[in-house]
């Protein structure tokens, strides 16, 4: 684990100067999507088994989820209506009675968030144009083209070019991983009171176990969603 | 209320004609007071558990992320403040109840005559679970009319069916 290179993304100076901690981080890894593996599904079998309502409740006292509420309340949303990735993923747990898998890389990109609370999402090396960075959209940006029209200062994950993804994790479609991707871009967002620590265990987590596979030898398996 | 109140009194430089204000101080301590509310309220939430029917939503709408206006943060802030306060309140109440009601079950197990038929749940002492303590007769319609009341506590939540 943490063999990968751990790149810093840019953040807008408006942004900067008004969240102090707030940043992006990431790194590239060779793989494919395709099929979950046996062993991240046993991973997410236990994680699930580890998710109650009583430690969903006492997660919002942990420092990382914490964090991201808080975040998500300085940037005008309400956290318990338009809920962090990780308060997200912990509810559709307690809702489903499990974490149905999606297929790699939505799976590795799930127990990664949810093992470090850090949010994650998985774009496709290739179509990134420069590094991946944070700021606020311009009047008719729109996310991946046709799709989602972006507010005018909604702040959004980007590349040097475009819109990348919405903070909660919705990847552009012209940025997502599809059957022809061999490079995929892990990427974490980092907020105040989040220690690097976590933010690098959290690319860590899902680069490993995308890479874990060695799914570039053989054929692409398909996906399973 | 006090300390979410307070605010930087750095006193800056007199104000040239024309300029803008420097929003910068205020901001910055509305973002420290929204995130004292917002533990303040994380707090209340899992100080909370298991009961039911208390509100921690925040009175104000949701909007896609963006860097808000002084007027916004203020008006969000206000909104955490009142539910924290709110919140607070609902759980001294709740507390108190609940008090009396841990009371009422010692009475009930040193004077069950003076309590007949009272039901105590664990919702009604703060407790997860489904225990409860019920005051009966015994030996039913005999003890009734002789006055042998006892406490019967149950053996918890049912099985599924």
């Amino acid at each position: 684990m943490g063999e990968h290179a751990i790149s810093s993304g840019w953040v807008a100076p408006e942004l900067a100067a008004e969240f102090p901690g707030l940043g992006i981080y990431w790194l590239t890894v060779a793989a494919r999507a395709g099929r979950t593996p046996k062993p991240v599904r046993e991973r997410m079998r236990t994680l699930a088994g580890r998710i109650t309502g009583a430690t969903v409740v006492q997660s919002r006292q942990d420092t990382v989820p914490w964090s991201y509420r808080v975040l998500w309340r300085r940037l005008g949303v309400d956290p318990d209506t338009d809920r962090t990735p990780v308060e997200e993923l912990m509810v559709q747990r307690l809702e489903h009675g499990g974490l149905p898998s999606r297929g790699m890389p939505a799976d590795a990109a799930i127990v990664a968030t949810l093992e470090t609370g850090v949010p994650v999402f998985v774009a496709d090396a290739a179509k990134l144009s420069g590094s991946p960075g944070l700021r606020p959209a311009s009047t008719g940006e729109t996310l991946g083209g046709t799709e989602g029209m972006l507010r005018a200062g909604e702040v959004v994950y980007a590349d040097e070019r475009a819109p990348l993804a919405r903070l909660d994790g919705q990847v552009a479609a012209d940025h997502g991983v599809d059957d022809h991707t061999t490079a995929m871009a892990v990427c974490a967002l980092a907020a105040a009171a989040v220690s690097r620590i976590e933010i690098d265990e959290a690319l860590w987590i899902a680069a490993d176990m995308l890479e874990a596979d060695g799914r570039l030898e053989g054929p692409n398996p398909g996906r399973t969603q | 209320m006090i300390d979410v109140l307070e605010r930087s009194s750095a006193v800056g430089q007199p104000l040239q004609p024309g300029a803008a204000p420097d929003e910068r101080p205020a901001r910055r301590a509305l973002h420290g007071q929204i995130e004292r509310l917002e533990r303040d309220l994380a707090r209340l939430f899992a100080a909370s558990w298991p009961r039911n029917g208390l509100e921690f939503g925040v009175d104000h709408p949701s909007g896609r992320p963006r860097i808000r206006d002084l007027g916004e943060l203020e008006r969000i802030r206000d909104a955490l403040a009142e539910r924290v306060e709110d919140a607070r309140r609902d759980l001294r109440e709740r507390h108190a109840g609940e008090d009396a009601n841990r009371r009422l079950i010692e009475d009930m197990l040193s004077h069950p005559e003076d309590h007949r038929w009272v039901r105590v749940g664990n919702s009604d002492i703060g407790e997860p679970g489904c225990h409860h303590w019920h005051v009966v007769p015994r030996w039913g319609p005999i003890g009734m009319f002789a006055n042998w009341w006892r406490v019967k506590i149950s053996s918890g939540c049912p099985l599924a069916t």
